[in-house]
């Protein structure tokens, strides 16, 4: 067997090889794998040594003191919001939303098929107040690109809605949670609790109970 | 079960996983002096001292190469409820896994040499591989008299 077959009859070379046939591309095959772990089979650098000693010496119940924030982060026009982490259930890509008749609010935008669920489905963007705003940063991305159905529950009460992009689940050091200061939106300053810094922007953290109580008041 | 697969010379040997902590690189390991050979030194983890035996030194007599594909085995000899005793193995080419599907016990237990440590006869492939038994690996009162003698020298 030559030294490094995958280039030179494997899926880098011309493709002779027999096992091809069997394990499909080389990354399957026992020859790389063994040829990637002996990779390993060579002196340690001893500035590596000497950082692992140290790393692993560190005690770890200090890192833990650090307390996180888990946050789901997701984008409804120009503006990102976090939710907490725990009232997320599922992101799926977008699905058609039916209306539902004589419901002519913009809020409830209607019934959303999630694997066999009917969900309602709401407009965040318009419960919140949220315009948008047109030549934002948003508008040079293409449209719909990454839009996402985003499903959330506070018990049995379940929620679906769209989202523009969803980032996923962030774990925010609390150094970087702030007070809420008033917004220039009053929907979203009653529903914002903190605010939180994120790659240079300041994301609004919904409050759980403010929110499924505000959907419930608006929809039903 | 998924045994971790590791390679002394040209035999193979596997320690069953249940009992693994983590899987470390090899560090810079602290000689406790006087001790037996098989014992590499100690070093801290997470605050913790941990002993580290050399398997290779304890089944063949010859050290373990410092390559990058030696790796520390950080096991817990504690038995389920009991505190942790956490004890490293330095073991070489400790790459792989196997899950027991693959395998085929062959025999329960080779009991020609007088090592209580090695256990069932496994084969995978055509290769033999044997089982390790890390919980004889050392004594309780050898492990406490390691870490006392660790914990003077630091």
């Amino acid at each position: 067997m030559p030294h490094d077959c995958w280039n030179q009859i494997g899926v880098r070379g011309d493709r002779t090889c027999a096992t091809l046939e069997t394990v499909i591309h080389c990354q399957n095959c026992p020859v790389y794998s063994q040829a990637g772990r002996g990779l390993l089979d060579r002196p340690a650098p001893n500035d590596y040594l000497a950082e692992w000693t140290t790393r692993l010496a560190r005690d770890r119940s200090q890192q833990a003191a650090e307390e996180t924030l888990s946050v789901a982060l997701f984008r409804l026009g120009a503006e990102w919001l976090a939710l907490p982490g725990d009232v997320l259930r599922q992101v799926l890509p977008p699905s058609l939303v039916h209306t539902l008749p004589h419901r002519g609010d913009r809020v409830l935008r209607g019934l959303v098929n999630v694997r066999g669920q009917l969900l309602l489905c709401v407009a965040l963007s318009d419960l919140l107040g949220l315009a948008a705003t047109p030549g934002g940063a948003a508008d040079s991305l293409p449209p719909g690109s990454y839009a996402r159905l985003v499903v959330m529950a506070r018990g049995d009460e379940t929620w679906a809605f769209e989202a523009d992009e969803f980032y996923g689940l962030y774990r925010c050091p609390m150094p970087d949670v702030h007070a809420a200061p008033t917004h220039a939106s009053k929907i979203l300053a009653t529903l914002t609790q903190n605010i939180l810094h994120w790659r240079d922007q300041h994301v609004s953290y919904l409050n759980r109970d403010r929110l499924f109580d505000t959907l419930q008041q608006q929809t039903l | 079960m998924l045994m971790l697969v590791f390679r002394l010379g040209d035999n193979r040997y596997a320690i069953a996983t249940q009992a693994i902590v983590t899987v470390l690189p090899r560090v810079n390991l602290q000689p406790l002096s006087g001790s037996s050979p098989a014992v590499a030194g100690m070093f801290s983890y997470q605050g913790q001292i941990v002993p580290v035996l050399d398997l290779n030194q304890l089944l063949r007599g010859t050290a373990s190469s410092a390559l990058l594909s030696t790796r520390i085995v950080l096991v817990n000899q504690g038995a389920p409820g009991e505190p942790t005793r956490l004890l490293g193995l330095l073991a070489e080419q400790a790459t792989e896994t196997l899950a027991a599907n693959q395998v085929e016990e062959i025999a329960e237990r080779v009991d020609f040499c007088q090592s209580p440590y090695l256990g069932a006869m496994l084969v995978s492939q055509q290769n033999i591989i044997q089982q390790l038994q890390i919980y004889s690996l050392l004594s309780q009162p050898a492990y406490d008299a390691l870490i006392a003698q660790a914990t003077t020298a630091s």
